[in-house]
Order: structure tokens, then sequence, then C-alpha cells
């Protein structure tokens, strides 16, 4: 085994152990901070180390594929944990491991004292491997393993302060839209699988390319079924409702998840993808279009948000709809770079914004005057454009009542009404029938 | 070896008999606990035992029905113990102790009309009840899901064909009805939509014999025979049968969310799985049907576990709404914990058994029916966001009034193993998958290509 694969083999152990001792502390009732702490810092800085070495191996020697075994195995169909070693994930290794070693830091004293201390290790700890996952492994089967892993624990951990109600109904979307955009990343599977017979996503396999398999028309299937799914974990348009209100989470998993690694997990799928939408046309415009109505939708709504969270949150979505843009126009290196950047700026946002009004007065004593705050679109715009512009923005233009609307309710009326009909069907009891009129006013009401 | 499975059999039957006739309601929890554990061991004892097959006294006895059994023996002992004391009463006890002698007839039986005796067998302690409103959901069950599988056993013998379960033969033109009847039966004791009538009733009053019941072994152990000796009517009907079950899969995933009570919201999502192994067997793929025997054995623990838990909740705090949430995780936290893992379980969260189940289901079908692939996707994904609804307005929010006591120890250790059985099974499922592989998959896999 060569320096690359051990490595790599390392960094996905170390993920894995990580995980493994945190959850059996977590089982067994341990509770003692410290032992948390130790435990994350140690086992990430560790990875963060051999993430560095891989990341400067592979520039030396260039790109690897790492074979580390079958998870299991029938007839020819076989699960292989197969890591696609380039730049990008090795870079990406590193930014993970670098972000979660920064945050359970940081996490030492914000939530000391907490009674989720424990959860929120155990989680973050699932979260880096799940990201390892999701960053270094070949075939998109295993990806959609980290990308699963990282759904549950950003929802758990948008519900961490699960006594009060909001986190907790703000988790429970958080994960249903995850889930339904989850169907176009399984669908994309299921249909690279169906025509080129292979999900692997290494430039070796050459899966993307038309005419191993994949037909033109075919292509731009699968393109967009990934798009769909991107959208949800990336909170693209329209299905960007859930990241402002994922800040219910305690800051550090805001962070971690919103600012520096989970929302930019679409974006590195469709790099992965890129060639994909180089192929097909159709495909690159609804990325870009998706892309263009995200940046613009939030970042006037970032505007009239009166908390930093929230600001920050839009701010993510725009940089992340410009990403999605960059990637429609065939630009995936600069779209990798802008992650990148991206991720760290606004990681630092994200931790300093429970001090940021103490910093800002600092700022603000230490300047002669006062500065400009914001009153951008009333220099581009004309003033009553500007006003129209806010007013619908403050409703963040309608985009989750329209869904309530269309979708939401519908799906809840429809489930009311096969129960009515289950009435029908089944033998029923009384306490069934009270039921299903509860259910009734509950989805009228 | 034969002989030894009739004990076995018998040994389950004189536990009913010996717990039916407790004067107290402790006394009979204890022996019915105590007879499970021992009849269990020497299921296992017989499994690790052994060597080929050995067909003698009307019992075919080989590692795949002795895996069968051990699976149903140790569900029947590990429920058991993590039903909580005011469940499990004297009747109770008793009709799950018979139902597991009935699977295991199931399992062993040689011939058809045995298998069909079992059958009946275990569903007539449901039908032998005090309470004549429940009669006509328990008459649904007993007509629906027993009397086409006697017609069909009746209507072999006259076409007289081979009647042995393993080398179901007929006369040809005879193959379709005789499925028809036979998969009726089968979808009415997997509960699979419409053919579900009887769940209900059941479901309503007593819901440790509804774990039991909506535990799909018997069932799905006539399919998987059914659709190796019956290959070509199989596959004539296959695309109805696959779109039927898938629609029920969807159809149960979607009034679980309409249900308000979260025991009710559990079991309608334990049947939209069951409905999911129906699919996975009727599509005759190599991988479909190794993912459904792996998403059975799986779903036996997972749903298990989940309904037991369910259950828990509903005996302390009854019908538990879920219009709201009730944050019985901060009194229960064991509860909750373990009612998340089985949830995920049941459901397919990485790592667990189902996983690998659902996996193998949707590698097997992309490929020939990429449609019902993604229709199979939609419905576990309608089942996820109904699960975590269900887990998240049952134990978080903000701590109830009512104190919810936590699982006690014995129920604690019983749900804790299954739990393990989950997830080991998941984290490492070659071992489990080997032993599928070799056994009757082959056949039908054979069968089908036929």
């Amino acid at each position: 085994m060569g320096i690359q694969s051990s490595l790599g083999a390392m960094v996905v152990g170390i993920a894995l152990t990580t995980a493994l001792t945190t959850g059996a502390l977590f089982t067994f009732g341990v509770r003692r901070e410290s032992l948390y702490v130790r435990v994350v810092r140690t086992g990430f800085l560790v990875a963060f180390a051999a993430a560095v070495g891989l990341c400067v191996m592979t520039a030396l020697l260039g790109p690897q594929e790492v074979m580390l075994g079958t998870w299991f195995s029938v007839g020819t169909h076989a699960f292989d944990l197969r890591l696609a070693i380039d730049l990008l994930s090795a870079s990406l290794l590193v930014l993970v491991f670098g972000a979660c070693s920064l945050i359970g830091h940081f996490s030492r004293t914000y939530l000391h004292g907490e009674s989720g201390h424990s959860r929120f290790y155990f989680l973050l700890s699932v979260f880096a491997f799940g990201m390892v996952l999701i960053v270094s492994v070949e075939s998109l089967d295993f990806v959609f393993v980290g990308w699963e892993l990282v759904g549950i624990t950003s929802a758990l951990l948008i519900g961490f302060f699960h006594e009060r109600s909001t986190p907790i109904r703000h988790g429970l979307r958080a994960f249903a839209t995850y889930r339904i955009c989850d169907v176009g990343f399984l669908t994309a599977i299921v249909l690279l699988h169906h025509f080129a017979h292979d999900a692997n996503m290494h430039p070796a396999h050459n899966v993307w390319a038309i005419g191993e398999g994949l037909t033109a028309s075919a292509s731009t299937w699968v393109a967009i079924a990934l798009l769909f799914g991107a959208m949800g974990k990336s909170a693209q348009f329209p299905f960007g409702g859930w990241l402002t209100r994922a800040m219910e989470g305690p800051t550090p998993s805001s962070a971690i998840f919103y600012g520096a690694l989970s929302v930019h997990a679409g974006v590195y799928l469709l790099i992965r993808a890129a060639p994909l939408f180089e192929a097909s046309p159709t495909a690159s415009v609804a990325l870009c279009v998706v892309g263009v109505l995200t940046a613009i939708t939030a970042t006037l709504t970032g505007r009239v948000q009166s908390d930093v969270k929230g600001a920050l949150a839009y701010a993510t979505m725009t940089q992340v709809g410009l990403m999605f843009v960059e990637i429609g126009l065939h630009l995936p290196e600069l779209a990798a770079l802008h992650l990148v950047g991206h991720a760290a700026l606004r990681t630092s946002q994200f931790l300093r914004a429970p001090a940021i009004l103490h910093e800002l007065h600092r700022v603000h004593g230490a300047l002669p005057r006062e500065f400009s705050t914001g009153r951008h679109l009333e220099r581009v715009f004309p003033r009553r454009l500007a006003e129209f512009l806010y007013v619908h923005a403050i409703e963040r233009f309608h985009v989750d009542q329209f869904l309530d609307r269309v979708v939401v309710r519908p799906f809840f009326a429809f489930a009311g009404l096969l129960l009515r009909v289950e009435h029908k069907l089944a033998a029923t009891s009384e306490r069934h029938d009270l039921a299903g009129q509860q259910t009734h006013r509950e989805v009228h009401s | 070896m034969t002989i030894a499975a009739w004990t076995v059999i018998a040994s389950w039957l004189i536990a009913g008999a010996h717990v039916a006739s407790a004067s107290q309601r402790e006394v009979a929890a204890a022996r019915a606990r105590l007879w499970a554990g021992a009849n269990t061991l020497a299921v296992l004892s017989l499994l690790l035992g052994a060597d080929g097959t050995h067909v003698g006294a009307g019992l075919i006895v080989d590692v795949e029905s002795l895996s069968f059994a051990t699976v149903a023996s140790l569900t029947t002992s590990l429920l058991m113990l993590a039903t909580s004391r005011s469940e499990l009463s004297r009747e109770s006890a008793m009709r799950v102790l018979v139902w597991t002698a009935a699977a295991l007839v199931v399992f062993f039986a040689q011939a058809l009309w045995l298998l069909a005796l079992g059958w009946m067998l275990g569903c007539i302690p449901l039908v032998l009840r005090r309470d004549a409103k429940k009669l006509s959901g328990m008459m649904n069950l007993l007509t629906v899901g027993v009397l086409p599988l006697l017609a069909a056993v009746i209507w072999s013998h006259m076409v007289g064909g081979t009647l042995d379960v393993r080398t179901l033969h007929l006369a040809g033109g005879t193959h379709g009805g005789i499925l028809v009847l036979i998969l009726i039966a089968v979808a009415t004791r997997l509960g699979i939509a419409p053919f579900h009538g009887w769940v209900p009733t059941i479901a309503a009053n007593n819901s440790l014999e509804a774990r039991f019941l909506i535990v799909p072994l018997p069932a799905a152990y006539l399919l998987l025979h059914a659709s190796a000796g019956f290959a070509q009517a199989f596959q004539a009907d296959q695309p109805w049968l696959e779109g039927v079950t898938l629609a029920s899969a969807i159809y149960f995933g979607l009034l679980a969310y309409a249900r308000c009570e979260q025991w009710w919201s559990a079991l309608y999502l334990a049947l939209s799985q069951s409905s999911l192994i129906f699919m996975a067997i009727c599509a005759t793929e190599a991988l479909t049907v190794e993912g459904g025997l792996v998403l059975l054995v799986s779903e036996v623990f997972a749903i298990g576990g989940l309904l037991s838990c369910a259950a828990l909740v509903r005996s302390r705090r009854g019908d538990v709404g879920l219009q709201r949430f009730h944050g019985l995780g901060t009194d229960a936290p064991v509860l909750a914990g373990l009612s998340f893992v089985f949830g995920m379980a049941t459901v397919g969260l990485p790592f667990s058994l189902t996983f690998v189940a659902e996996d193998l289901i949707a590698q097997g079908l992309l490929v020939p029916h990429p449609m019902l692939a993604m229709g199979f996707v939609a419905a576990t994904a309608i089942n996820a966001i109904g699960m975590v609804r269900h887990f998240g307005r049952t134990f978080w929010g903000a701590k109830s009034p009512v104190r919810c006591p936590d699982v006690r120890s014995i129920p604690r250790a019983a749900l804790t193993i299954l739990a393990i059985f989950v997830v080991i099974g998941g984290v490492a499922p070659q071992v489990g998958l080997m032993a599928v592989t070799g056994s009757h998959v082959e056949q039908v896999m054979h069968a089908a290509v036929r």
C-alpha cells in the first residue's frame, strides 16, 4: 500500500473511529465533557494532519484510487469502499477536518454546561464521517451513505434544543426537504446504473461520458436529477426555506453545517458531475436559472433580516447560488475555489456572530465617523422598485407559502382522503373513527 | 431431526396450554417468558446441529427452515420480554405461543396441506375471542387469509400435482388460479392493501398480538416457495403484483401521516415496509429476492422493536396524539433512544440492515424496472419523513407534566438485544447475506430464469 493509500485509509479510519468512540460513550451514558472534547479534538487533529499530508502527496504524485474493502457483496453486485483521491477531494478533506477541529475547539467553551454537550460532539463526529464519505469515495452509492448521515445529523442538530417546539419543527422541515430532494439523487443513481451500468464518479471510469452508455437525453435526465438532489442540501430556490430556520440550532453547528460544509455538499456533487452538465445544455441552463434565482432572492431577503444569523444564512445561499451558476457556465474549477474560500469566510463569520454587537461597538469606537450600513438597492434601483422588492423580500418572496399551498397542504389533504378511504375498506372501530375526524380537522386547520 | 422438530412444535403448544391454565396474570407472564426462552434455545440448538436435509413425519428440516424457525422463536422470546406486564395477559401470551407453534409448522411443513394447517392454526386463537364486536375483523382474517389457501390446496390435490412445498408442481393451465388464491392468502397475512381489513381490529385493542401478526415471517416464507413453484404463472402476474404492492406501500406510508396517534402511525409505517418485502420478492430478480429476504429479517427485528417501543409508550400514556410535541424523551431517554434506532432501522438509515436490503432491492430493480425503482425510492422517502415526524412529535418538545416512566430493565435488555441485531447486521451484513445466498433464493432465481 502506497503512502497515499495509507493516508487515505487513515483519514477514513480516524473519522469512523471518532464517531464510534463518541457513539459508544454516548450510548453508555458517559457525560463527562472533557472526555468528548479530548476524543474529538485528538481525532480531528490527527485526521487533519493526515489530510494535509494526503493533499501534499496528491499534488506531488497525482490522483489515485484506494480500495479499502467491500462493505457487502451479492453475486456481481458489490458495495466497495473505494476512495478517489485527487486534488479536489484531498483539499476538501483538509477543509472538513480543519473546520471540524475548529468547531470542536470552539464548542468546548460555547456549549459548556449545556445538557446536550455530549450529544453535540457525538453528532459532530458522525457528521464529519459523513462528510468524509461524501468528498472522498468514488461511487455515488457510497456518497449517498454519507449524504444521509449528513442529513440526519443536520436535522438532529437543528432540533438540538428539543425542549422548544420551534427548533424541532424546523429540524423536521429540514429533514423533509432533504428526503424529498434525495429522491432526485437516488433517481440519478438509478438512471446512471440503468444507462451507464456504473455510478462511479472517478474520471478514470468515464461514467459521465456520452456514448459510453449514456445517451444525450439520458445525460440530461441524470444531470437534472442530480441538480434536484443538490438543491435540497444546498438550500437552493425554491427549497431554501429550511436554511434560515436551521439557525435555531447552536451557533457552532450553524457554522459547520450551513457556513462551511453541509451546504456545500451539493456544490461538490455538481462539480464532480460537471462533465455531465457540459454535455447537456438544457441541464446547464436549468442549473444557471436555479443559481441566479437563488442568488437574487437570497441577497434581497438577506438585506431585510433583523438578526445576524439569518442575514448570514441568506448570504450563504447567495454565494452557493453563484457557485451553481459557475458550474452551469462550465467553470467547475472556479466553483471549487469559490467553495473553499466561502466556507472559510462563512465559518469565521458564524463563529463571530454571537459577539457581533460587541465587535461592532469596538469598531465604531475606533472609527472617526459613522460608516454606511447598506442602502445599496436605493442606489441601483428607483425608489419605488426598491420598496417593492424590500416588501416582498420581507415575505421571502412568498416561496414558502407557495410551497405550502401547492405541495404540503394537498399532500396532507390527500393523506386525509386516503384515511377516509381506509375507513371504508378496513373494519373500523370507534377509536379509529375518532382519529380520522381529528386528522380531518388537523388537515383543514 | 424431524422428531425433534415435532417436539419443539409440541413444546410451543404445551407452553400455550400451560400459560392458559395459570391462575394469575403474573404467573402466566412468567411462564410464557420461561417457555419462550427454553423453546428458543431448543430451536437454536437444532440450527447449530443442522446437517443436510432431513425429511420424514411430514416435515422437512434443513438450514433454511431452521433459520426461519429460529428468527420466529427469537422474535417471540425477545418481544415477550419487551412487553410490559400490563399487556402480557394470560390470553394474549397463550395466543402468541400458539402463533409461534403454528409458524414453526409452516416453516417445517413438507406438504402444502400441512403448511395450510399451520397457517390456519396461527389464525384460530385470534378468532376465539370473547369480544363479539371484534369478531368481524377476525372473521375477515380467517375467510380472506385462510380459506383461499385451503381452496388452493384442495384445487392442487384435485388436479393431481406435486404438493411438496419445496417442489410445487402442477398440471399446466391451473397455475394461475392457484397462485392467485395463494397470493390472496399471503397478502392478507402480510396486511397488503386492500387485504388488510383485519389489522385495525387487532391493533386497536391488543398491541401484543398485532406485533406478532405484522411480523411477516410465515407469509414471506410461503410467498418465496410459491414464487419458485409457480415461476411461470408468477412472472405472468408480476407487473400488476409489483404495482399493487408498491401502491400499498405508498398508501400505508401516507396513512402514517394522516393518523394522529403514534401507535397507529408506527403500525402503518410497519405495514408499508411489509409491502416493500412483498414487492421485492415478487420482482423475482436475483438481487431483489435476496434484498427482500434481508429486508424480511431486518424488518422482523426492527418492526418488532419499533412496535414494542410504541406499545410501551401506549401502555404508559395511552394514545399519544401526533398533533403536538409530547417531550417524552426527557422522562424516558432510553425508550427514546431505542425508538430512534428501531425507527431509523425500519426505514433504512445507513449502517442498518434495512439499508443493505433496500440497496439490494433498488439495484435489482433498476435495470429491468427503472420506474418501479423510482417508485420504491419515493416510498422509502415518504416512510423516512413519516418516521422522523413520528419520533419527533412523541419524544421531543417541552417536558410533559404527566410523567412517563422509562423502560424497565428486562424490556430494556430485550430491546437492546434486538437493536444490536439490527445495527450489527447493518454494519457487517456479509455473514447474513451469505446465509441467504446459499438457501432457497438460488432456487427462486433459477426458477425465474427458466
